[in-house]
């Protein structure tokens, strides 16, 4: 691992004399190995740069041309070099293990009015071999077109268009100490006063849906660092720096998570949070190591071989591994992928193989016009696992996309990855950990049995993985619970909501089980039609059963909180209070009344807003009320997951439907799919109840969903879709249950319906 | 001339002595103050106006501290808009009326300018002026209509944009300094890569101060700058002599994007030139907090590169808080 506290900037000539800078970090233990921050380039195949320009003369089936080209990252020697020269005491280069990144091509296209605009296009490179990373750009007009010959022909140099990597890789946080900090109130508050201005440059801004980019201006954003033993002026610069852009990746993070939850509100921050977190020295971080080089332009020489023009259009497409296939000592967990394509101007030569050796992590397939363009394609894939294993060929699947990403899942490998950072072991603190218990589930493919494997946590910076291999593509999502075992006896149980699959590594950092600093506020929305508000109290109190926080209940008051009288967002004060939620079943119950701008009232009575669901929103057209669902009776000897959803439907403004609706079944699954139909779902983050654990205090809690009433109608409709994954592999929903005017759900010991069945629910509870 | 035009909303009075302690702190003398008010007041009627386009708090009247890198001396100028209750046209218009005397190159490329605005204008124009030796000498700044073609009138060759590393380079003003005899150009830039401000300055022939420039600019946020400069909205302004040929870029972003704001920016600020003995008096004077402690609305950072100037640091400052 590597010291970045030892950072330092070699400056070198390459072949062309220019002067550029790399970044070498020396390793912790080692001290005659260091690290070279890679840096980009376009990358050579057999002599030649992997670069085309075509352009099409006749029929280019809506566009002018496309231009592919191929980047990796590479360590130069004549930057290794000088680095030995400069720096006394190098015997050897390590190498980086990645986790996670990102590459991004910035470019200028005109529009139409040939005016030049910024483009960026960013995709997931290869984390093996040179982190390959493969662009398709498509020139719609002569104009674009011809604006990037311009930019890549001509007499030597540099074109003005760059590559940006940013790699992740692991280390210890020395030095200095981090703290970031998210105030969503400010981040309201700036929209409320900016939304509409026009900077300085005349441009008009969006602000709130920016707000990962206006961070310092809103004042949302907060990141103090303190200097710690060996820091340095530039280690506080650089540990700012990244700590600046790990709010920003939160936030970023937070927004998409809100983007699934957001009910009806056009603009997904106003359902994130508040939230801070403290990296103290010693802390495992992903480390960001962002470098950047222009591209080239091409002699005239070198150009007549990568410029193209053609009659017809092309098909291409870029077939790639993303994300990290390798189980725990970073063998690959299959041989190599083959790929066929099916199109009809390119029928031989159609197949390729994918692998992480040999550096073959991804391929652009490219056949000739023919006619008229057809974008349409089949292809199929075969993983074969060596070992004598028998490979998974997939049926044939149809696209049209022009990338086509593998992810392991879909090639039936699964690896998860969990490394405890700051957790107290044994320090004879008041939250001193024995040890961590990681119950980790994923769902298997249909047939298969279900697993929910428990393993230990005992020591900081030392990975527990959880690797699978199911030889057939799996979902790509999975849950997990903490279970910290505390030297007291107690046990702190920490459930997330469902994880996704990333393109990069899937790494799960687990952190100390000491309560932080957690938020809870009310934000309103006065709609353009509305009554608005005269205003709102209430009064919060947070329960977590299986994390008591002291003193029992916490709780808030609101006390007249008055909303904007403009239509648009209002955010309360924050009430901010220390817990170590179990996001699962934690919740805040609110008492109070809502006053809507025409003098009517609506009294708040034991709502229950789940944690993980906050802050409240409040509508000056709706009405708010929840939905308790009772996991109790779900006999575990047969059962070994349950996912619950419940949702409601929203027309194209946001307004709750009081009108049952047909629901189709991948509403339910595509999480976030809000469709463009006119009535969509919202709420897609469902549910998943895992066993009790044997050391669980409590074994079967409550869980709540907060819905809406429409204020003109007197019944309220919400759906809700229960499956079942039976400890045998079957998966099966809940037949429809009765649920009475308290809003009550009891789930029932196993369900026996076919999969993905959704029902619909009309309560009738006054206007 | 057909111009679509908008007016300026919200405009609202504010304390008028804003003004006189703003000059005072830039004056440095009653006299001196005196002369500086009088210059903002002959060319804005009204600077106790709000609801202007010239900064995002609506102030029609914006200081600029420009400070020498190397002697630490600094340099104040002021901005106005001329007509902060007007529209562009009338503000174009007397812009015009109050501009300095201009070479005959840069009166044909304002001519130029005028003729074209044919599409809807947000500004119409600004007038600076900077006190030298106790006289003041005006610039005049007038907005270039959109999707102009630079070619038909500007010294600066377009082709020579599309090759610069400065990606989507959008000229949106023009100033026109009658010292230099030459036009520059400011518009917004994609963001710029760190390492493009030092090609900028290769393929411009300015001097090779982009590293000291960037190093600057860490020094000052207290954060790395890797691969782009920081920042989404940068600008980008090229400043030609009589002859055409670029003397100078500066490279602007937001103050309040870099350092935060108001208050924070301007502490930032202080200890950033105290720590170089800079001379921070006037700026100083200038932002000091009201007696609610609010700070005056900060405009942009600018950096300049300039062929005889050296390394320029800059900030604009507005004499009141933006809310």
């Amino acid at each position: 691992m590597f010291d970045i506290t030892t950072a330092r900037q070699v400056d070198y000539s390459d072949a062309s004399g220019e002067t550029l800078q790399v970044t070498i970090f020396q390793d912790r233990t080692d001290k005659g190995i260091w690290y070279l921050v890679p840096v980009p380039r376009l990358r050579i195949d057999q002599g030649q740069p992997a670069f085309s320009l075509t352009k099409y003369l006749s029929k280019g089936g809506g566009i002018a041309g496309s231009c592919a080209f191929e980047v990796e990252l590479h360590a130069p020697d004549e930057a290794k070099r000088a680095a030995e020269q400069q720096v006394p005491g190098i015997t050897g280069w390590g190498q980086f293990t990645w986790v996670r990144g990102l590459t991004c091509f910035d470019f200028t296209l005109p529009d139409d009015d040939g005016v030049p605009k910024a483009q960026e296009i960013t995709i997931t490179p290869s984390l093996f071999g040179t982190n390959t990373a493969h662009f398709h750009v498509e020139l719609k007009t002569e104009a674009q077109l011809n604006s990037f010959k311009e930019s890549f022909s001509g007499e030597g140099g540099l074109s003005p268009f760059a590559i940006n990597y940013d790699m992740g890789v692991l280390t210890q946080l020395l030095g200095a100490e981090a703290t970031i900090q998210y105030t969503a109130s400010a981040a309201i508050e700036y929209e409320r006063k900016y939304g509409t201005t026009t900077d300085t440059w005349g441009k008009k801004h969006t602000v709130l849906t920016e707000i990962k980019q206006n961070l310092k201006q809103s004042g949302a954003g907060e990141v103090t660092v303190k200097r710690g033993a060996g820091g340095t002026d530039e280690l506080v610069q650089m540990v700012r720096d990244w700590a600046w852009s790990t709010l920003e990746n939160q936030i970023a993070d937070a927004v998409e998570t809100a983007r699934h939850l957001a009910d009806g509100n056009e603009n997904p921050i106003s359902v994130v949070s508040d939230f801070s977190a403290t990296y103290s020295e010693d802390t495992i971080v992903e480390w960001s190591t962002p470098v950047s080089r222009f591209l080239p332009r091409f002699d005239a020489a070198t150009w007549s071989k990568l410029y193209h023009e053609v009659d017809n259009r092309q098909l291409v497409v870029t077939f790639e591994l993303v994300g990290d296939p390798t189980d725990e000592d970073h063998v690959p967990q299959f041989e190599d992928v083959i790929v066929t394509v099916n199109y009809p101007t390119r029928k031989t030569d159609n197949t390729f193989h994918l692998s992480l050796k040999d550096n073959a992590t991804s391929v652009t397939y490219v056949a000739p016009g023919g006619g008229v363009f057809d974008p349409n394609y089949e292809y199929r894939y075969e993983v074969r696992f060596g070992n004598g294993d028998p490979s998974y060929t997939s049926d044939w699947i149809p696209s049209s996309s022009t990338r086509v990403s593998f992810r392991p899942s879909q090639l039936g490998i699964r690896n998860v990855t969990f490394i405890g950072s700051g957790i107290p072991f044994s320090d004879g603190s008041k939250n001193s950990v024995n040890k961590v218990f990681i119950d980790f589930y994923e769902t298997p493919p249909t047939g298969q049995k279900p697993k929910l494997q428990t393993k230990e946590l005992t020591e900081n910076n030392r990975a527990v993985a959880f690797s699978s291999t199911y030889h057939v593509p799996v979902t790509n999502t999975y849950n997990y619970r903490l279970r910290y075992q505390l030297t007291s006896g107690d046990i702190v149980t920490v459930q997330p909501n469902q994880q996704f699959g990333s393109d990069n590594a899937d790494l799960v950092y687990v952190l100390t089980p000491q309560e932080h600093l957690s938020s809870f506020s009310l934000r309103a929305i006065a709609s353009r039609t509305g009554d608005g508000f005269l205003e709102i109290n209430a009064n919060a109190a947070y329960f977590d059963y299986q994390n008591p926080s002291l003193p029992p209940p916490p709780d808030y008051t609101w006390d007249s909180w008055v909303p904007e009288p403009q239509p648009g967002l209002s955010t309360s004060t924050s009430w901010t209070f220390l817990a170590q939620p179990d996001v699962q079943t934690a919740y805040f119950q609110l008492n109070g009344q809502v006053i809507y701008g025409d003098g009517s009232v609506f009294p708040l009575v034991n709502i229950n807003v789940p944690y993980s669901r906050g802050p409240l929103i409040v509508k000056d057209n709706e009405e708010i009320y929840s939905v308790e669902i009772f996991t109790n009776q779900i006999d575990w000897t047969q059962v070994m997951q349950v996912t619950l959803n419940i949702f409601q439907k929203r027309d194209i403004e946001g307004r709750v439907s009081s009108e049952v609706h047909d629901v189709a079944e991948e509403f339910v699954r595509a999480v976030g799919s809000a469709g463009s139909s006119e009535i969509s779902p919202r709420q897609l983050i469902p549910y998943n109840i895992l066993p009790p654990a044997d050391d669980a205090p409590f074994k079967s809690l409550p869980l709540y969903y907060t819905v809406n009433k429409s204020r003109s109608s007197d019944s309220l409709v919400f759906y809700y879709n229960g499956d079942y994954v039976m400890r045998d592999g079957t998966v099966r929903s809940i037949s429809d249950v009765e649920v009475d005017n308290k809003l009550q759900i009891h789930l029932p010991p196993v369900a026996d319906q076919p999969l993905g069945l959704v029902h619909a629910c009309k309560v009738a509870l006054g206007s | 001339m057909s111009l679509t035009e908008t007016k300026p909303s919200g405009s609202r009075c504010v304390d008028p002595d804003r003004l006189a302690v703003a000059c005072a702190a830039v004056g440095g003398s009653a006299d001196a103050a005196f002369a500086w008010e009088a210059e903002v007041r002959t060319l804005c009627p009204a600077p106790e106006l709000g609801g202007s386009n010239l900064a995002a708090g609506g102030d029609p009247v914006e200081f600029q501290f420009v400070w020498s890198v190397d002697s630490g001396g600094v340099d104040t100028r002021v901005t106005v808009d001329t007509d902060p209750a007007g529209t562009p046209g009338s503000r174009l218009a007397r812009c015009i009326a109050l501009a300095p005397t201009l070479s005959i190159q840069q009166q044909v490329c304002c001519a130029s300018i005028v003729e074209r605005r044919r599409t809807e204008a947000h500004y119409g124009g600004w007038i600076s002026s900077r006190c030298r030796n106790g006289v003041f000498s005006r610039k005049l700044y007038l907005e270039i209509p959109a999707a102009t073609p630079t070619g038909d009138w500007s010294p600066i060759d377009p082709r020579q944009f599309t090759r610069l590393p400065a990606r989507a380079f959008i000229p949106l003003m023009a100033g026109f300094d009658p010292s230099t005899g030459g036009i520059e150009l400011y518009g917004p830039i994609a963001p710029l890569q760190a390492d493009g401000l030092g090609l900028l300055c290769r393929q411009l022939e300015l001097p090779a101060l982009s590293s000291a420039a960037i190093q600057l600019l860490q020094q000052l946020m207290q954060q790395r700058i890797t691969t782009r400069m920081p920042t989404l909205d940068q600008g980008l302004s090229l400043a030609t002599d009589h002859q055409g040929r670029i003397i100078a870029l500066t490279w602007y972003a937001h103050c309040d994007a870099l350092l935060g704001r108001a208050p924070g920016a301007r502490k930032a600020l202080l200890a950033f030139g105290d720590a170089r003995g800079w001379n921070m008096g006037p700026y100083e004077r200038l932002t000091a907090p009201d007696t609610s402690g609010a700070v005056p609305w900060h405009g942009v950072i600018g950096l300049t590169i300039g062929k005889h100037s050296g390394l320029l640091f800059s900030t604009t400052s507005s004499t009141r808080p933006a809310h």
